[in-house]
């Protein structure tokens, strides 16, 4: 007799999760996959516009995104809010709240979104004892970091379409990470957040998106990206000699 | 007589039609939809990279009340839905496309049109650059040569005149020469003046008196010229709202016959003239963008005829005008007292809505590649809906023989293309692929 799996069935569980090799589990024995499983409690799917938690909110646990997306963001001293980061399947968020007791910024579902919530005194305790878990978050920690530094760098002192050229590639990336088209995707964020998160005005941003567009570099419909030259692409981002490192 | 059309094959299959300047057709637009879909639609609309341009089009109703303070109070409520409209999309997105219709457009003064226009602009902001299409329905009585400049300054590029205005009283068989009165100015200043557009109904007239109308018009020589079929108010710009549920149902076949045989002497005539039927006896001057565009299926059956291909959310504004954003129509309140209700409660006059499916939205491509194009690609379909085309429409292609064996339309390996005869039955036509009207698959109608 066929059985059809149910969609809980095949993600409830660590053991199973297709996003294993970018979270916590990836590396480690089945036997520690399995005490990983007993701490993480998966969330029910929250809207779009959900708070997972809120600058100034006790720090309790850290969050891995498992469908949908969401954004984290940190309120400016004048009173905007500044996009800190967008964050798809497969990565961890509320890392920077472990130095404090409090979370600094704000974690925002930009559409129908779930997540794994991963209480941090027990993930601590259980990393104590396997030092493949602790291994891991430390991994995820400086992927993490790594991520944010070369994005800081490669946003400053930019122009607008190199800036939203080094954010396309990024997104790119991170969907081929997951298994997914590096060409072709769909932004999960609006215009306005993008903007945000570059520092563009969303009239500067459209504009720039059109002109990538008129280069060939890119086409657009609706949310939906395709990367057309990925090369001219890199070109732009990094630089010639970048764009090599960059293949290489 | 040496005709190019056989008139006995086109009446032969000739059936009343919709006009299909939008599908689905109005009739088929349930109260699915509500003002706070709408909204959220609309909101969404801000959120792509490249939000889409914007049109707005503008109905004024011919019925507005007894004296002159009707229009000043309906542009009162028209300037509140535009504030409560333009509150929904992001500040830089400037209309780019403007059409001020309906059968009381024509009676708003300059004053009162140029200060609909600045409202519009503080509120949405109006294009600046020169390729901005901004058209408006004037009333040809009493319109004096000397207007038309004025027109221009207030940013119109575009005049859409329906000589039937001229014509009173209505139903009389119009065989006065309306266009007579038409200024056409002449002379090199005719170059910085709107792109006129002029509109005539074919019912109710007579070979000879159309023979000496259609010399008239050759030798005035608009930009544009529509011959619409019907006696429907304000067909050619605008669906009759006023009109009972399936208005093109309501004429008799002996006069669609000679409706049709007025709009084949219309095309026989204009065609060596100079002029380029686009199909559904809309005609453009051989050098008309709206030409070139067709040439390169670029061309886009709408609402008031044809324009330019591009997507744009469309937002309506007035007693009974539709929007049409993403994949949803939404029509506003058609009696005045129920949409100044609306508007002073200070909500949308939104009253009804629907929202396209997927068969509505392959159905859509098949019509806007015939009515546009003149052909559809069976490639071009399968290959954005993911579907077999000779599967997914084999009832409709077998419903097609009976015009293909009269030679009316072309059934290729590759595609579906009418003859030039086949091309002014083009609504019947393309009636078998509107899914409604196929047996067995009554949807919607009986939701009037």
């Amino acid at each position: 007799m066929t059985r059809i799996a149910t969609l809980s069935e095949t993600r409830d569980n660590c053991h199973n999760c297709r996003l294993r090799t970018l979270c916590l589990p990836d590396n480690l024995p089945v036997e520690d996959v399995g005490r990983l499983a007993g701490i993480v409690q998966r969330r029910k799917p929250v809207s779009r516009g959900t708070l997972l938690f809120q600058a100034g909110q006790r720090f309790n646990s850290i969050y891995a995104v498992r469908t949908g997306a969401v954004k984290t963001t940190t309120l400016m001293a004048n009173g905007d809010e500044h996009i800190s980061g967008f964050h798809l399947p497969g990565e961890v968020i509320g890392l920077d709240a472990i130095v404090s007791r409090d979370h600094p910024s704000t974690a925002v579902a930009l559409e129908t979104a779930s997540v794994c919530e991963i209480p941090y005194a027990e993930l601590e305790n259980l990393s104590d004892r396997t030092p493949a878990l602790q291994h891991q978050l430390m991994r995820i920690m400086s992927r993490e970091l790594l991520a944010e530094q070369s994005t800081n760098h490669l946003l400053t002192r930019r122009s607008a379409e190199q800036r939203l050229a080094v954010v396309l590639l990024t997104f790119s990336e991170r969907f081929a990470s997951r298994g997914l088209s590096a060409q072709r995707f769909r932004l999960p964020m609006s215009r306005l957040d993008l903007g945000n998160y570059l520092g563009l005005v969303p009239e500067t941003m459209s504009r720039t998106f059109r002109r990538l567009e008129e280069q060939g570099l890119v086409s657009i419909a609706g949310k939906e990206v395709e990367i057309v030259d990925i090369c001219a692409m890199q070109g732009l981002a990094f630089g010639a000699q970048g764009a090599q490192a960059a293949r290489a | 007589m040496n005709r190019s059309i056989d008139l006995a094959l086109l009446v032969k299959h000739d059936r009343p039609a919709p006009d299909y300047g939008l599908f689905p057709t109005l009739v088929r637009l349930p109260e699915k939809r509500s003002a706070d879909d709408y909204r959220l639609v609309a909101l969404a609309s801000n959120e792509d990279p490249i939000p889409k341009p914007l049109t707005v089009y503008v109905h004024v109703p011919s019925w507005l009340g007894h004296d002159s303070r009707g229009p000043v109070r309906y542009l009162g409520y028209l300037k509140r839905e535009i504030a409560l409209q333009s509150a929904l999309f992001d500040g830089d997105r400037r209309i780019e496309r403007l059409v001020l219709s309906g059968n009381g457009a024509g009676r708003l003064g300059d004053g009162q049109l140029a200060g609909l226009l600045a409202e519009l602009d503080v509120h949405f902001g109006l294009k600046r650059s020169r390729d901005r299409d901004f058209a408006l329905r004037i009333d040809p009585r009493g319109l004096s040569p000397q207007r038309l400049p004025l027109l221009a300054a207030l940013g119109f590029n575009r005049l859409l005149v329906d000589l039937q205005d001229l014509e009173t009283p209505a139903g009389v068989p119009g065989e006065r020469q309306p266009a007579d009165e038409w200024p056409a100015p002449a002379g090199p200043e005719r170059s910085h003046l709107p792109v006129t557009e002029l509109a005539l109904r074919l019912s109710g007239r007579t070979a000879v008196g159309f023979s000496a109308l259609l010399e008239r018009l050759v030798s005035l020589r608009p930009e544009r010229i529509t011959l619409y079929r019907d006696g429907l108010c304000g067909a050619a710009v605008w669906p009759a709202f006023s009109c009972p549920s399936a208005p093109w149902q309501r004429i008799a076949t002996p006069e669609r016959g000679a409706v049709l045989a007025l709009l084949a002497q219309g095309v026989e005539r204009l065609v060596p003239a100079g002029y380029v039927h686009l199909g559904m006896g809309r005609f453009a001057l051989a050098s008309d963008a709206l030409v070139a565009a067709q040439r390169h299926g670029q061309l886009q059956r709408c609402l008031e005829g044809y324009n330019l291909r591009g997507e744009a959310d469309c937002i309506g504004l007035g007693a009974g005008a539709i929007s049409h954003l993403d994949d949803g129509y939404y029509q506003n309140a058609r009696e005045l007292p129920d949409y100044c209700a609306r508007l002073d409660a200070g909500q949308l006059a939104i009253c009804r809505g629907y929202e396209l499916t997927a068969d509505d939205r392959v159905r859509q491509a098949v019509i806007q590649h015939l009515m546009g194009g003149g052909n559809v690609r069976y490639a071009t379909v399968e290959k954005a809906h993911r579907l077999v085309f000779r599967n997914y429409f084999a009832p409709e292609l077998l419903a097609l023989q009976a015009m293909a064996s009269d030679d009316l339309v072309e059934l290729r390996r590759d595609g579906i293309e009418p003859t030039q005869s086949g091309g002014l039955l083009m609504e019947r036509l393309v009636m078998l692929f509107d899914g409604a009207f196929s047996e067995g698959r009554p949807r919607y109608l009986q939701m009037i």
